[in-house]
């Protein structure tokens, strides 16, 4: 797991490493407006990594899963959501970040973010009106410097809440349906079926947890599937919601 | 693109830092509904200064001066119209003590995409702002969400950042508690709230359909344009109209 590290900077290094953070900051940020723009596959070439050994391993992860390598991601990010979108008339959404919290590695080669999202989702539904949803949760991102560019390398979006606007979240089920779950479902069948995280009971399932300082990139710091951690370290002891 | 110092980087990141800050002090001035303070804090002056809104624009120091003033005047309205309404929590004091009653106006401001000219002269900023105002109208107390975008062009000045033009304009504005994907259903009106329906901003300098409030028959539509690094205003796009 992640280590403690203590470093003296040069003050060259001390404000290279600050740019760098902004610089993460920001393109974490962009991705928020390409995304409201439907500009999925230039997020792709433009945002993402592009060298070979990062694309085989990139991941982007969502409550049921992964999709690892970036052709599998183009497939349901790209491909598969055109299709869902259509011609795009009465579709919205917004998927804000806030609350961020990033660590650069100490040898500045990588580093990883967490970020709050309230966001939204609305679509047609072919008689005037349009289903509104807030879709809520966490954003966790490991970003991979590739020449003098960061990259997003690997993506988890932890929802938390589903819920039509106008509705109460308190009157809908506990428990999840994940035949019917909008978001389970928009997500399909990825690369890596599994439960990430439990939305049924929201914090207490730590996934994607915060980022430590950490010296240099290890495949079980990432936000990938590589990186998923035991179980057992959840709380109520892999009980019930905690651990599948 | 500019490569730069370690003092110049320097210097950058304090500009960046700025000029969130400016942002932020700007929401929290809405938030205490001191919009009178705004223009001297936080605008420079000129006859290109603009603020936008999705269905038009002041543009130049008098109008955007007057578009304050008058938020400032509603304050007040809201304000006398609260106390006549509360005698017993308000009545007595004046117009000072009781100025603020009422509106809050919510603006919070994330996913910054800053970007300083290489040249240090001006700089651009894209927000979004998943915001709510919780006022007095004609129907009485209502909240409402809006979603929308502060799209900025700053300028640097003797006496620091200065906004030079500014957009917000939303995707959403709807009664909290409803769906922006359905009917608004409007609140009844309230008659010892009646007199805020009649109340006017100024008119527009240019009245134009910025940008459409969503509704299920939009067509998609994208956000404000992303900055992108630039060496100075003349290479890049404005945020004014």
């Amino acid at each position: 797991m992640s280590k403690k590290v203590k470093h003296e900077y040069t003050d060259d290094e001390l404000i290279r490493r600050v740019t760098d953070i902004e610089e993460v900051k920001k393109l974490a940020n962009k991705r928020v407006y390409y995304m409201i723009n439907e500009w999925r596959e230039k997020e792709l070439d433009e945002l993402w990594v592009s060298e070979s050994e990062h694309t085989k391993t990139a991941s982007f992860g969502k409550n049921t899963g992964y999709y690892v390598g970036l052709d599998n991601i183009r497939a349901y990010y790209v491909t598969k959501h055109a299709a869902d979108l259509g011609d795009g008339v009465g579709t919205m959404n917004a998927h804000p970040i806030s609350t961020g919290l990033v660590k650069l590695a100490g040898d500045g080669k990588t580093a990883k973010g967490l970020w709050y999202s309230i966001g939204q989702d609305t679509k047609p539904n072919g008689d005037g009106t349009a289903l509104a949803m807030w879709n809520t949760g966490k954003v966790a991102i490991d970003f991979v410097k590739e020449g003098d560019a960061w990259k997003i390398w690997h993506i988890v979006e932890a929802n938390d809440v589903t819920c039509e606007a106008g509705d109460t979240y308190g009157d809908h089920p506990v428990y999840l349906d994940y035949a019917t779950d909008p978001v389970a479902v928009e997500f399909g069948t990825p690369t890596i079926p599994m439960i990430t995280h439990d939305a049924t009971f929201n914090w207490w399932d730590n996934y994607p947890a915060p980022p430590e300082d950490y010296e240099t990139w290890s495949d079980e710091l990432s936000y990938g599937p590589e990186g998923y951690p035991e179980k057992t370290e959840y709380h109520f002891g892999a009980g019930e919601g905690g651990n599948f | 693109m500019a490569t730069f110092t370690t003092e110049q980087l320097t210097q950058r990141w304090e500009d960046q830092r700025a000029l969130k800050n400016l942002m932020g002090k700007y929401a929290n001035c809405l938030i205490l509904n001191r919009e009178q303070d705004i223009f001297d804090l936080f605008w420079t002056s000129g006859d290109d200064i603009c603020l936008i809104f999705n269905d038009g624009a002041y543009v130049g120091t008098e109008a955007v001066k007057a578009y304050y003033a008058a938020c400032c005047e509603r304050n007040k309205l809201v304000a006398r119209l609260l106390q006549k309404r509360f005698p017993e929590q308000l009545g007595g004091k004046s117009e000072d003590e009781i100025y603020g009653v009422g509106p809050f106006k919510v603006k919070p401001l994330s996913s910054p995409v800053i970007e300083v000219a290489a040249d240090g002269k001006t700089a651009k900023g894209l927000w979004h702002c998943q915001g709510a105002y919780n006022d007095v109208e004609a129907c009485g107390p209502v909240a409402n969400w809006t979603w929308g975008y502060f799209a900025v062009d700053f300028v640097r000045t003797e006496d620091g950042w200065k906004i030079w033009h500014m957009s917000y304009t939303n995707d959403v504005d709807c009664i909290c508690g409803q769906s922006w994907g359905k009917e608004k259903q409007p609140l009844p009106e309230l008659p010892e709230f009646a007199e805020l329906g009649e109340f006017k901003y100024p008119e527009y300098t240019v009245s134009k359909n910025i940008r459409a409030l969503y509704t299920p028959a939009r067509p998609h539509t994208d956000a404000p344009q992303i900055p992108e690094p630039y060496n100075t205003f003349a290479d890049t796009f404005s945020y004014g109209i």
